[in-house]
């Protein structure tokens, strides 16, 4: 168990540089150059002549320069209005974090909080209504049920019945701008989780000492605290990593609907809205990358190593291995 | 019932499949007509200068029109063809690689089992939706209007084939590890010591006792890739990558030389073009998305209770009563009584 954790950690480690390579050579490719051309302008006797200076250094040049310049602190500059890149990004990353900060805790007690309710204490199976509702989670799409609620929303407002706007649908300046998009960022993993909990918790509910707890008179509540939560804990926890994989997944989609100016809006305009500055930039969408594989991979072993830490068996065998 | 989610799922997809192939000859208008003044109960509805006909108002347009006046329900009722078209070819393909390669590295045992343990990592590491948008503005190019001058050329040109690429990249991954677990377990068991005995060699062991047991779970494999791809192509069609062209729609509200209304619409009908452009139609028709999203979700929670009810049929720790292989099992012939009697 622990060898999967030193995996991961060197899966972090190796990966999210060659992401950043990835990106930075990705879009040189696409673009065509890694700094963009320069207006010269050159004075002669009478006159002036305007001229541009094209990059065309070779990619390993300019990314060896990148790097020795990211080595001393230096992220680099956008070269439409020469704002430093840390400056430009700063902000996006603090939203991103909130977002996701929100968005986790969301899923984190949406998801178990289902799972304990989805199970009926006089069979001990999950419930046919929890069922329906856990396949309908998993089915409906997150930016489908945000252009529904957006809808709703404006509805609501257009007939009458609200005077103003219930939660603002778009932006990023206020704290109330977040509810909407952590909820829909939160739904499809909660979901997830709750479907898989739920199963390995009616899978234990089955076996013969949760019988032999009931028949000694055991209160419902403290079979499920002192019995069956425990021995699901590990398993849950590890999907927990993939649930929240899902959520960093979708960040993209929904800081796009929503217009949450975070990592997510900023890597959707950096590839398809001419009009961004960031637009191509192999800097930045090197970073972009970079950044969205090192959560989603540290996000995955969080979960794994919280599952390791849960479960006594693989506790105890790591300290034997230590 | 004895298994609720496979019987609905069943009808669910069925009946998008009806849709699928029926649909186009049911519809009742030309999907690709535009009825730019339309005249209904005194009041005049057409493309964006003016208003646009809602649903259920018309009789003969039940769904209304879409926001360039487009008939909604023959829309509608053409698009599920490519979509379910593409989502299948794109689901078996997916289905095929991952079969192919997570039964090799099943069959190679523990010393390759590392290597798609390590992809597997990889792959979550960056979401498929960022590698499909990647591959697709690789190829094709930005969705949106790029103007030469004063005259708009039209980007989106992804085909089927670059939707192919762009979802197969790494979309492999999850059943190949699926398959992959099973081949191992498979593997464990003492009867292919007994084949090895007999003399047979490693491709007929894979041929008569590995690839037999694989088959069950291809269904369920083949349900959870559509749900899967689905999704993806939906959240891409709502990002404005989807499969068939589009045209340049324009319209003139003031006396001018240059058209004041300019719109990248899709011409051929696709859910997932259906879906694209939500803030640019919220205003002026927001049921189209909603329709759409509808017929898309509709799709979805079929795969998704088809798969969830296959599995449940694979799952041999639930009690099972009913076995679709059962369906197709030969009774056991009884034994015939009187001749062995006569025998006797």
């Amino acid at each position: 168990m622990s060898r999967l954790i030193l995996r991961k950690l060197g899966l972090l480690i190796v990966l999210v540089p060659v992401l950043h390579l990835f990106g930075a050579w990705y879009a040189y490719k696409y673009i065509g150059y890694f700094n963009p051309p320069k207006l010269v302008i050159t004075t002669f006797e009478n006159g002036y002549s305007e001229d541009y200076e094209y990059d065309t250094q070779p990619f390993m040049t300019r990314y060896r320069e990148t790097l020795g310049a990211m080595a001393n602190g230096d992220l680099g500059r956008i070269d439409r209005d020469r704002t430093k890149i840390s400056a430009y990004m700063d902000d996006f990353v603090i939203r991103s974090a909130k977002l996701l900060g929100l968005a986790f805790l969301m899923t984190i007690v949406l998801g178990l909080g289902m799972c304990l309710l989805a199970i009926s204490p006089r069979t001990g199976r999950i419930s046919p209504g929890m069922v329906s509702v856990f396949t309908l989670g998993n089915a409906i799409p997150g930016f489908f049920l945000g252009s529904l609620l957006i809808l709703a929303l404006l509805y609501v407002k257009r007939i009458g019945w609200t005077n103003q706007l219930l939660l603002p649908v778009q932006g990023y300046s206020t704290a109330k701008h977040m509810i909407l998009p952590a909820l829909i960022l939160a739904l499809r993993p909660a979901f997830y989780i709750a479907s898989i909990g739920a199963s390995l918790l009616e899978n234990e509910f089955q076996q013969d000492y949760v019988r032999f707890a009931k028949s000694k008179g055991l209160r419902w509540r403290t079979i499920v605290r002192r019995h069956a939560i425990p021995n699901v804990a590990p398993a849950v926890f590890a999907s927990l990593g993939r649930g929240l994989q899902m959520a960093v997944g979708s960040l993209v989609l929904v800081e796009a609907l929503f217009d949450w100016r975070g990592i997510g809006w900023m890597l959707f305009n950096t590839l398809t809205n001419e009009k961004a500055i960031t637009f191509f930039n192999p800097l930045i969408l090197g970073l972009l990358l970079a950044m969205m594989g090192a959560v989603l991979i540290a996000v995955d072993l969080l979960a794994s190593v919280l599952s390791l830490w849960i479960n006594p068996i693989g506790r105890h065998a790591s300290v034997g291995r230590g | 019932m004895k298994n609720l989610p496979l019987t609905l799922g069943l009808l669910i997809t069925g009946f998008m499949l009806l849709i699928a192939i029926f649909g186009p000859s049911l519809a009742p208008h030309d999907p690709l007509a535009e009825n730019r003044s339309f005249r209904y109960e005194g009041k005049f509805y057409g493309g964006p200068p003016r208003e646009t006909l809602p649903p259920f108002v018309h009789p003969e347009h039940p769904l209304g029109f879409d926001d360039i006046s487009r008939d909604l329900l023959s829309r509608l009722l053409w698009a599920v063809r490519p979509t379910l078209i593409l989502c299948v070819i794109i689901a078996s393909v997916r289905l095929v690689l991952g079969m192919a390669i997570g039964g090799i590295t099943g069959f190679f045992g523990q010393r390759v089992a590392w290597l798609l343990d390590t992809l597997m990592s990889i792959t979550s590491a960056i979401p498929i939706l960022i590698i499909a948008l990647g591959y697709l503005i690789w190829t094709n190019g930005t969705a949106l209007v790029i103007y030469q001058g004063t005259t708009p050329m039209v980007a989106n040109k992804a085909g089927i084939s670059a939707f192919l690429i762009a979802l197969c990249l790494t979309g492999w991954v999850n059943s190949a590890s699926v398959i992959q677990g099973h081949v191992q377990k498979v593997l464990q068991a003492q009867y292919l010591e007994s084949a090895l005995a007999i003399g047979l060699n490693r491709w007929q062991i894979a041929y008569r006792y590995i690839l037999p047991q694989m088959l069950p779970l291809l269904p369920m494999l083949l349900a959870s890739e559509l749900t899967a791809v689905t999704l993806i192509v939906a959240e891409l069609g709502y990002l404005g990558y989807f499969i068939g062209g589009s045209y340049v729609y324009s319209d003139f509200t003031k006396d001018v030389p240059l058209p004041d209304i300019v719109k990248q619409k899709a011409s051929q009908p696709e859910l997932g073009q259906m879906l694209s452009d939500f803030f640019g139609q919220y205003s002026r028709s927001p049921w189209v998305s909603v329709f759409a999203g509808i017929l898309m979700v509709l799709l979805l929670i079929g795969f998704t209770l088809t798969s969830e009810g296959l599995r449940r049929q694979l799952d041999i720790t639930r009690p099972r009563r009913w076995n679709w292989r059962g369906l197709f099992q030969r009774k056991p012939s009884k034994p015939n009584k009187t001749k062995l009697n006569q025998t006797a």
